[in-house]
């Protein structure tokens, strides 16, 4: 995984001097991570229009707080933390963790798929995964995107969401169990959905 | 669905990134050869796992790229340093009582963006320079006061501000000032500011702004953020979403009071409380300065397993005279922590509880609650820390754990089935 998935490597002495308020390193380290923020925030949130709004927050956060990164982890892991931050409050505020805009509408695929009915296929796998992701809360689901999109193991989920290892674990164990009930749900639905026209007739 | 596809579902996602443990995944393969329903629900899980991983947001042109980049750099440019990242949830290895003290006196004017300094008495530094009267502090430089004494400091327009030994605060401009108190005690003597103008104080937890007026704001990471008011009025708030709350003379507010069931009484009467807690007060910063290093070296005696000489060391603070409530609290979680060390799991929940019934009103005593809900979840069972839990939102229905607890209790009435 590159590009969405995985920032840009960007040297410690930019981010120090980043750290100090140096315009130019700042923007660097911002370049570095934008990819991978919007790509993270569109996995938490949905692709939803607020997407827009809470990438500038999380990059005005990364320049704000980057004075107390201590280097102990990856700045990509740090930064991580703060996209789950953002997007907390995000749902917070929304009082909800529904994603209102059709799921899959406008991503497009890292990998160039070859055919459209390839291109079909992998958008529907897409908006189904999308729409079963609706289904967890949103701690689970940003726990079951760290670990299971992002690869992250179970101790750095719990540091970048900043919760107990125990609590950690809960919630990908049921992010996961919610995750392929509502795919095998959805899946049957769009079984049904299909078989229905072909009974009436 | 056969009971052992039950079981083998959940960890289709993890198999199907190569992340489950050698052992799980030879079970899960095992299971997949013989279960044809489970291969299909496993190439479904595979393939919406895929295309998670390789769907990649819309693209966006060069410009806005640029431009939205450009618009962070320069309001971070403004921008006050962020809070601190609120790692301190963490219940059990937070509680380390960090007390330093600082006070500060501010002036704003609406013109300068750096606060020129006119007196400076003791010995502060920013950005590791040595401060001196007729200097201009560095808008964000982190200042210091270093030595044993407090420090004053005194800006051109006759504010001034006291910063205790070992104190660290920074000061932004942007529409007033605003001072980032990062740890200790700050007693502000503020000049009265031209319209438009405020005059803030932030910590990790809690803003304040004022007007005009004298008031102290110490903050410990172990006990929140308090706020006293000498004279005139301020209005604080905790967390960057709270409700402003104006605070008159006399007038005290704890930050973690705030998010109890106690905020209606959070903003206290100065009269209403005894001469003798106000001067115990006044010490309490000064008393867990000293006991800071105490419990920061029983816990790395716990880390390197060291538990006697740990539990030695409890004791020997707990004969100690005139420790207030929270530090004894802090003692007796220091206990409990020597028996997990000890893997002694019941014995853990128990002591956790022990504190919550002692030590009640401290914040340790509600973290101790939720610790021991948690503690229960992976060592008593799913039942006992669901009741735990559920015991920890009836006391605290507004605590700093009330969402992890409510989610846990959700999570755990919805699938009676324990992982």
């Amino acid at each position: 995984m590159k590009g969405w998935s995985r920032a840009t490597q960007i040297s410690s002495q930019m981010i120090a001097q980043a750290a100090e308020g140096d315009r130019n390193a700042q923007q660097a380290v911002l370049e570095s991570q934008y990819d991978f923020v919007r790509g993270m925030l569109y996995r938490l949130v949905g692709s939803s229009g607020d997407v827009d709004d809470l990438q500038q927050t999380v990059m005005l956060k990364v320049l704000t707080s980057l004075p107390r990164f201590r280097g102990e982890s990856t700045l990509s892991t740090w930064v991580a933390g703060i996209c789950v931050n953002v997007a907390k409050d995000h749902f917070r505020r929304r009082k909800t963790h529904a994603v209102v805009v059709p799921a899959s509408e406008g991503l497009e695929f890292e990998a160039p798929v070859s055919s459209p009915h390839q291109q079909a296929a992998s958008r529907q796998e897409l908006d189904e995964a999308l729409r079963a992701l609706e289904t967890l809360t949103p701690p689970q689901r940003s726990a079951f995107v760290l670990r299971t999109v992002y690869g992250h193991s179970i101790e750095e989920v719990a540091s970048i969401m900043g919760s107990a290892k125990s609590t950690t674990k809960m919630r990908i164990y049921y992010g996961k169990k919610a995750f392929t009930q509502a795919l095998h749900r959805i899946a049957n639905q769009g079984v049904a959905a299909c078989a229905m026209p072909l009974e009436e007739a | 669905m056969g009971s052992s596809c039950k079981q083998f579902r959940p960890l289709f996602p993890e198999h199907s990134a190569a992340l489950l443990a050698e052992d799980s995944r030879r079970r899960v393969d095992a299971h997949l050869k013989g279960c044809a329903s489970c291969r299909d629900e496993h190439r479904r899980v595979h393939s919406a796992l895929q295309a998670l991983r390789s769907a990649k947001p819309p693209p966006i042109a060069d410009t806005q790229r640029t431009q939205q980049i450009q618009e962070a750099v320069r309001k971070a440019q403004l921008a006050p340093p962020a809070a601190r990242f609120r790692g301190w949830r963490v219940p059990v290895g937070l509680l380390a009582v960090a007390a330093v003290a600082l006070l500060v006196f501010v002036r704003m004017d609406a013109d300068d963006a750096q606060p020129q300094v006119s007196l400076v008495a003791g010995r502060l530094i920013a950005n590791g320079t040595p401060m001196s009267a007729g200097e201009a502090i560095a808008i964000g430089a982190a200042i210091e006061a270093v030595g044993q004494e407090s420090s004053r400091m005194r800006l051109d327009d006759g504010s001034s501000f006291l910063v205790q030994a070992r104190s660290r605060l920074r000061v932004s401009s942007a529409a007033g000032y605003l001072v980032m108190l990062e740890s200790g005690e700050v007693a502000f003597e503020v000049a009265r500011q031209a319209n438009g103008r405020t005059f803030q104080v932030h910590t990790p937890e809690m803003e304040v702004r004022v007007v005009g007026t004298r008031f102290t704001v110490a903050h410990e990471a172990a006990v929140g953020t308090r706020v006293r008011v000498d004279s005139g009025i301020v209005e604080v708030r905790v967390g960057d979403g709270g409700v402003w709350t104006r605070l008159r003379s006399g007038d005290e507010r704890l930050s973690r009071e705030a998010s109890s069931p106690s905020a209606g009484r959070a903003a206290v009467s100065r009269d209403e409380v005894p001469a003798d807690e106000v001067r115990e007060g006044e010490e309490r910063v000064a008393r867990a300065r000293d006991q800071a290093p105490t419990a920061r070296q029983i816990r790395q005696r716990l880390r390197t397993g060291e538990v006697g000489s740990a539990r030695a060391m409890i004791r020997e603070a707990q004969g100690r005279r005139g420790l207030n409530r929270a530090e004894l609290a802090e003692l007796a979680i220091l206990n409990v922590e020597a028996d997990l060390a000890e893997h002694r799991h019941a014995a853990a929940i128990d002591g956790y509880l022990g504190v919550h019934r002692r030590y009640s009103g401290t914040p340790q005593a509600e973290t101790a609650l939720f610790a021991a809900a948690q503690l229960a979840l992976d060592h008593g069972g799913a039942a006992r820390g669901r009741s735990l839990a559920q015991r920890y939102l009836r006391t605290y229905p507004r605590g700093r754990y009330a969402e992890e607890a409510d989610a846990l209790i959700r999570v755990l009435s919805r699938n009676s089935d324990e992982p």
